[in-house]
């Protein structure tokens, strides 16, 4: 990408970002969103993060897929979801995550 | 606008503290992926202040590499940031009475973690909280984040790293963000769903849109099933993840 190319993908992305924050308050004006719109919303989080997890240790590149036992995003995964789970934290899930990703590919690399 | 006073600002320090140490890390990653997709410092810094969204910029820098097509980035880092929608709603009820143009400089400063602490000290009979503590609070965080993100670009140039580790910090975030909305089991299975819809629509789909499309399909079965179990059973309704964060106050670090 370009220069000029990247400074138009980051004002469209400030714009799309900015939408969805600055609506509520000004239209909104201390009312509530109709409350199957919330419904839905309440919805998109654990949604938009389950596609991104599971896309993230299953994918390859090209529309490949990778169900491999020696895959060491997946097993890294697991133990992450079981604290991030515990502890309710992103530190530790992040923490959790990079050590045993670094130790499961020395360890897995056989 | 208020001033606040200077042990009003202490205030707010102490509370933006978790958020600042979280970030560190995660922004310097971020600065580091910024660095191989072809940003310059001056990039990402203004990518930072004008779009502020952790996981919405790392998808799109790792989009950026890919060679996506600006229209798709577009589009999924809308998706992705959808959620602000939610959380800007609820803080807006703590805004009435405030102006239009505070409500427009605040709402830029609106992501998971801010909203988590400013929620939480809101709602807190023990804190006094008020919009200006608020807004505060997402400038420093946003700050933090756009130095941290600066600083990773720079490092990224000149230390040798790790990039499958620095794109694994994505998936940890990710697992981390997505455990604070585990509430209840129906959140739990639409986005198990969501994620065994968007591998197999990997197979199909560019540019990401397996992410937007499952995202809209589980979030759609998921609502509906919630009406079916309501209506079946009237007297329990499903509680809403995000309008309660459970988060502890040590936990919403980041």
């Amino acid at each position: 990408m370009s220069s000029t190319d990247i400074w138009i993908c980051i004002l469209a992305m400030a714009v799309v970002t900015y939408i969805p924050r600055v609506l509520p308050p000004l239209v909104l004006a201390g009312r509530k969103l109709p409350a199957a719109l919330e419904d839905w919303l309440s919805f998109v989080p654990t949604s938009v993060f389950g596609a991104l997890v599971f896309a993230e240790i299953f994918t390859g590149p090209e529309h490949t897929l990778n169900f491999s036992l020696q895959n060491v995003s997946l097993w890294a995964s697991v133990l992450t979801v079981i604290v991030a789970a515990k502890t309710k934290s992103l530190a530790w899930s992040i923490v959790t995550g990079l050590v045993s990703y670094w130790a499961l590919s020395h360890f897995m690399a056989f | 606008m208020t001033v606040l006073s200077k042990s009003e600002i202490r205030q707010v320090i102490q509370a933006v503290l978790p958020i600042w140490i979280g970030y560190l890390p995660l922004g310097m990653a971020c600065g580091i992926l910024s660095q191989k997709a072809g940003l310059t410092p001056l990039e990402i810094f203004g990518m930072s202040v004008l779009v502020f969204a952790g996981s919405g910029q790392f998808i799109a820098l790792s989009m950026i590499c890919s060679g996506s097509a600006i229209f798709s980035i577009a589009l999924t880092t809308f998706i992705v940031n959808l959620r602000h929608l939610l959380y800007s709603s609820t803080l807006a009820t703590f805004l009435q009475g405030k102006s239009r143009q505070f409500a427009c400089l605040f709402a830029q400063g609106i992501v998971d973690e801010t909203f988590a602490v400013n929620y939480s000290n809101f709602v807190s009979p023990k804190e006094h909280w008020t919009p200006a503590h608020a807004c505060l609070l997402n400038y420093l965080s946003l700050a933090c984040w756009a130095l941290s993100c600066t600083l990773g670009n720079l490092a990224g140039a000149v230390l040798p790293i790790d990039m499958a580790l620095v794109s694994y910090t994505l998936t940890a975030m990710f697992i981390g963000l997505w455990s604070f909305h585990f509430s209840h089991v129906l959140y739990v299975g639409a986005g198990l769903l969501s994620g065994a819809l968007s591998v197999y629509l990997s197979l199909s789909l560019d540019y990401k849109l397996h992410i937007v499309v499952a995202t809209i399909v589980a979030a759609t079965v998921g609502t509906a099933v919630k009406y079916m179990l309501e209506h079946a059973h009237p007297v329990q309704p499903v509680k809403r993840t995000d309008i309660e964060p459970e988060r502890k106050r040590e936990g919403e670090d980041v």
